[in-house]
């Protein structure tokens, strides 16, 4: 199971605005990719051209390398969740599910045999769910129905449009666990859409890093975040101390990124700097310190027992091999 | 706080206190209004057989069914089609104006076809029609609200199962609006039911329906209590469609 997704200049307008800007991304078969950005970034426009529910202004979308641009998204091989989920308020939970199937035309049997195949998968008890009517449920469980009503269809290609957005941590995580169990087990093609950095390195084997309608980095989330192309990447991927090139010394143009983790305090290596702590947060296995100096505040993350407090006057630094320059 | 209250009751007495003294009065042992001459059935018992009365109502129900049926329909595509944000301002003004033109515009473009066309509309048709126009934005205004229950993403679901245009409308869109659709289907009937002024333009003598011939005996002073009995009966259907009404539109919430 599962087929590459490929698009080629692919351009997305609403009236004047141009959503989507000659985008090109290939997603191999049965890979998990994310699509990250900020809301308005073009992210979910660019999976409705992949399902076909937004008509492309140009260039082409392949799906297992067919041109599908002109084919409506029933034919397409594709499922899609959605943010909202649009499960059917006026129908139950096994009609819901096999709203797809009935379709099809499928025989009753073998239409009761799939939605209990597609519950089982979900992990809801079909006989303890299938009568029950949507608004029932609680949120994950509607989470979990429209899944179901989604895999039940035995998609190639399987489109994620921020559907745990609106859930609960725990649930959440839970849910994001299942699902790369249920991508490993079926071997369908996974395509997320996401803004939480946090989400997309669960699912994730790449990450495709979005603005204003353009892709500005593909990749595994370690190459994003340690070989950012630039200082957006630096910045929304991950934390970043981002100062320009210049404050190390030497000639280079542009900007340095040290991630937080790399900035020491105390005897530093290659390069040192003095300033003050105004602020220490506790995270749980770290304390997340930020000093003042040069003008910058800086972020360090460094061990719970060390002994600092808001007010020092602390020295600290990097290593040359911890920083990273980039040009814009 | 106290001068609303005052009015607010004043408004609900004004409304109702005439319909209760009708309803008395059904049940008088009296011709006459103002003597009260023990209570009876006996207006009932004749109105039983008054057989132009029962015709009028069977008139007047068939017309507003058939009216309501029609007008909650096209009103359903109307606010379905009509259901962005960009169109609704535009929509609702243009499908509110024929509410505010009156039934004698109706009534003159009947005669107009009537006159140049040489068909005669007035009777049956020309009450459903000039009903018909009256309640269809009536019926838009009162769904397009609910077209927000259909969310964009439950159509696009279902085409991506591959449902039809006509097959998403009738497995996804109707299902949904359907509480709305009952709510809609009531009161167009029960506005339909008793609409005297549109009837009355619309209509020919042969076709008779109720609150026109309420209005004939009343008009003319010339009624026994049995019009109160009759009128009393009316008030029915309007209650059923209120009730009905709520319990239907209690399912959005």
């Amino acid at each position: 199971m599962g087929l590459s997704v490929e698009l080629r200049d692919v351009s997305v307008k609403y009236g004047d605005f141009l959503a989507l800007k000659n985008v090109n991304l290939y997603v191999e078969t049965s890979e998990g990719l994310v699509i990250l950005g900020p809301s308005g970034s073009g992210k979910s426009t660019l999976l409705r051209a992949v399902a076909g529910l937004t008509p492309v202004a140009h260039g082409r979308v392949y799906i297992g390398g067919k041109d599908v641009t002109d084919l409506p998204p029933d034919k397409r091989r594709i499922s899609m969740l959605f943010q909202d989920l649009a499960l059917f308020p006026h129908l139950n939970v096994f009609e819901n599910v096999a709203f797809g199937l009935r379709l099809k035309r499928l025989p009753e049997e073998e239409v009761r045999r799939q939605v209990m195949w597609a519950l089982e998968l979900v992990r809801l008890e079909p006989q303890q769910f299938m009568g029950r009517k949507i608004y029932q449920l609680s949120g994950g469980q509607q989470q979990r129905v429209a899944l179901a009503r989604a895999l039940v269809v035995q998609p190639e290609v399987l489109l994620l449009d921020e559907p745990f957005s609106h859930i609960d941590l725990d649930i959440k995580n839970q849910l994001l666990e299942e699902l790369k169990i249920l991508h490993n087990k079926l071997g369908f093609t996974l395509i997320y859409v996401t803004h939480d950095r946090f989400e997309a390195v669960e699912v994730g084997d790449r990450i495709a890093l979005m603005r204003a309608g353009e892709i500005v980095q593909v990749g595994k989330p370690v190459d994003l975040y340690k070989k950012p192309r630039n200082r957006y990447v630096a910045e929304f991927f991950g934390e970043a101390n981002i100062i320009p090139a210049s404050l190390l010394g030497g000639t280079r143009e542009g900007y340095a990124v040290i991630r937080p983790e790399d900035v020491v305090i105390g005897n530093s290596p290659t390069y040192k700097f003095k300033g003050q702590v105004i602020d220490i947060t506790f995270l749980w296995h770290y304390l997340k310190v930020e000093i003042q100096s040069n003008g910058h505040i800086f972020k360090a993350y460094v061990d719970l027992e060390t002994p600092i407090a808001v007010g020092d006057v602390v020295e600290f630094g990097f290593d040359a091999k911890d920083v990273y320059f980039v040009a814009e | 706080m106290r001068p609303l209250r005052l009015y607010t009751w004043a408004l609900a007495a004004a409304l109702y206190v005439p319909i209760g003294v009708m309803v008395a009065l059904s049940f008088n042992n009296s011709k006459l209004p103002y003597v009260w001459g023990g209570f009876t059935l006996r207006w009932y018992q004749e109105l039983l057989r008054w057989d132009q009365a029962w015709q009028a109502v069977f008139n007047s129900v068939v017309v507003a069914l058939a009216v309501s049926f029609t007008a909650t329909l096209l009103g359903m595509f109307m606010a379905y089609v009509l259901r962005q944000d960009k169109y609704l301002t535009i929509s609702q003004v243009a499908v509110v104006m024929p509410e505010v033109s009156e039934a004698l515009s109706f009534a003159a473009a009947l005669w107009l076809v009537k006159t140049y066309v040489g068909v005669d509309l007035f009777g049956p048709v020309g009450v459903f029609l000039a009903h018909l126009a009256y309640t269809l934005p009536m019926a838009h205004v009162l769904l397009a609200p609910y077209m927000a229950y259909v969310s964009r993403s439950a159509v696009e679901a279902a085409r991506i199962f591959g449902a039809s245009e006509l097959k998403t409308m009738t497995a996804v869109v109707m299902p949904i609006l359907m509480p709305a659709f009952v709510a809609t289907f009531l009161i167009v009937f029960a506005n339909s039911f008793d609409t005297y002024v549109k009837t009355a333009f619309t209509t020919s003598p042969e076709f008779v329906t109720a609150p026109v011939l309420l209005w004939s005996y009343a008009a003319r002073g010339r009624g026994d209590p049995t019009i109160y009995a009759l009128a009393s009966l009316m008030l029915l259907p309007s209650l059923v469609a209120a009730v009905i009404y709520f319990r239907a539109v209690k399912r959005y919430s």
